[in-house]
């Protein structure tokens, strides 16, 4: 099954979301790509073969466990991060699988504005 | 009614001039105007015809307190960009003004007994009447001591984008960062242009100014970098990784008050010193006079503040993420385009400590345009 990303609604969209190559959720050491995400969330993508080899099962079982969770945003192609916490708004499901996550997530700083003058 | 008359004559000797440039004094600008005038007509007879073949498009849209600028995908695959602006000027009603302002397809509206020019024709106008133009912003936002503010902002905006074919179709406007104290006077701005968007019939979203210009110029870093969009009425920052934004602010400087400081400490016309701004001002090079000097003085202070400001909020924020690689800064806005800016931004930033490494600063592709094309991008 393919999840149609252009028309799933992740939330009451106010951000558009970008398809960045090379974006990854890493959340306990370990990897997972990232179908897209905008400037409050990410749709991971779980039936990608980089998150069954990070153990989708794994993450599901974890990230819905917890209310909050820290993990990173990395560009896998410089290997910067930004951590971030996030929570789980949408578990998407296929014959009672798991296929997709949609996450939404904060800056460590509760504030987006920074500095304002 | 003699007064009527004798404005009547002014206008129509404006119009027979610039028919007829070379007897025309101020042939320079008045030819620049009406370049701008048949520029704007044929890329709407472009977008007529683009609308026609039944193409949707998205828009993206710059509201900036000097210009308005549009931005969108024409049939040919090609950015097709619009601006305006963002100014009128008021002079009194009568039957042959308005009849010479149809016959020059003037953009123009009727206000309370008066006749409002807007856009690059109210420009003609101010300089004709020796006057100073109307603003429907200030300082990246609505101007609350304006009482046709909002009425004239529609106007204008009008004046580039038309109604949608399609209910629904996508349009993003760009707006500032709010600045401490003024947030609620940006949940207006957003509001009343959202409404008005809406109304037209659009699917309309904002997208702060900072990272718009990010999203027009750094798709191949994957959007990481910081970007700078300095304005007529203020100075948008954002620093985005992967297109997320992680700092944004605003700092109240930016052309107009430029134009202002050096308009009160030289004695000399806003509007005049607008034109030497954006006609002949070269940073690289030693001010020959006054009116240069005292531009120089306040480019330099604008600079000064920026990449303060770029030390003091970078410094303090436990947000910012473990970078490997140094990033870019990309500078877009008007007040950028001058020869020599981005040498004094680039001396300027190294006096001050950041804590990430800077790869290089550069200028937007097209600096009038980033932020509406960033806004494009956001649209999609």
């Amino acid at each position: 099954m393919n999840v149609d990303y252009d028309t799933f609604p992740i939330e009451k969209r106010r951000h558009t979301r970008f398809t960045i190559s090379g974006s990854a959720f890493e959340f306990e050491d370990k990897l997972y790509e990232i179908a897209n995400l905008s400037a409050r969330g990410i749709l991971l993508d779980l039936q990608s073969r980089a998150v069954a080899a990070g153990g989708a099962s794994e993450i599901v079982a974890k990230v819905l466990d917890k209310n909050k969770f820290d993990f990173n945003l990395v560009d896998t192609s410089s290997r910067s991060k930004l951590p971030l916490k996030g929570r789980v708004v949408r578990v998407i499901k296929e014959n009672e699988r798991v296929v997709a996550l949609a996450l939404q997530f904060s800056l460590l700083e509760n504030s987006q504005q920074e500095g304002t003058y | 009614m003699d007064e009527t008359k004798k404005d009547n004559n002014i206008m129509q000797r404006l119009f027979n001039a610039h028919k007829n440039p070379e007897v025309n004094s101020e042939g320079q600008a008045e030819e620049s105007v009406v370049r701008n005038v048949e520029n704007a007509s044929n890329s709407e007879d472009h977008l007529n015809k683009e609308t026609a073949g039944g193409t949707t498009n998205t828009i993206g849209i710059d509201i900036g307190t000097s210009r308005i600028v549009s931005c969108k995908i024409g049939t040919d695959r090609k950015e097709v960009s619009q601006s305006e602006l963002n100014a009128f000027f008021s002079i009194p009603l009568s039957p042959m003004t308005r009849e010479i302002l149809e016959r020059n397809g003037m953009h123009y509206t009727e206000l309370k007994n008066q006749l409002v020019v807007f856009g690059y024709d109210a420009q003609r106008f101010a300089n004709m009447f020796n006057g100073e133009l109307l603003h429907p912003m200030q300082e990246g936002l609505l101007k609350a001591d304006e009482p046709n503010a909002t009425h004239m902002i529609k106007e204008i905006i009008t004046s580039l984008i038309k109604k949608p074919r399609e209910l629904g179709q996508k349009l993003c406007f760009s707006i500032p960062s709010p600045r401490a104290g003024m947030e609620s006077d940006l949940v207006f701005h957003e509001a009343i242009l959202k409404k008005f968007f809406v109304g037209l019939g659009y699917n309309a979203f904002s997208v702060n100014e900072g990272l718009a210009v990010i999203l027009s110029e750094l798709a191949s870093e994957n959007y990481t970098g910081i970007g700078i969009s300095i304005g007529a009425g203020m100075c948008n920052v954002c620093f985005s990784f992967l297109s997320v934004p992680v700092i944004t602010y605003g700092l109240p400087c930016g052309g107009d008050l430029i134009d202002l400081s050096v308009s009160r400490v030289i004695n000399e016309s806003i509007t005049r010193v607008r034109v030497i701004k954006e006609e002949s001002l070269d940073l690289s090079r030693a001010p020959k006079n006054n009116l240069e000097q005292a531009l120089h003085i306040y480019y330099d202070d604008m600079l000064s503040k920026i990449v303060n400001s770029l030390a003091n909020t970078f410094s303090k924020s436990s947000n910012l993420p473990k970078l490997s690689q140094p990033i870019p800064l990309v500078l877009a806005g008007g007040p950028c385009i001058p020869n020599g800016f981005k040498t004094k931004f680039d001396k300027m930033l190294r006096y001050v400590e950041l804590p990430l490494e800077i790869s290089e600063t550069r200028m937007a592709a097209d600096p009038l345009r980033a932020t509406a094309r960033g806004a494009l991008v956001y649209s999609k």
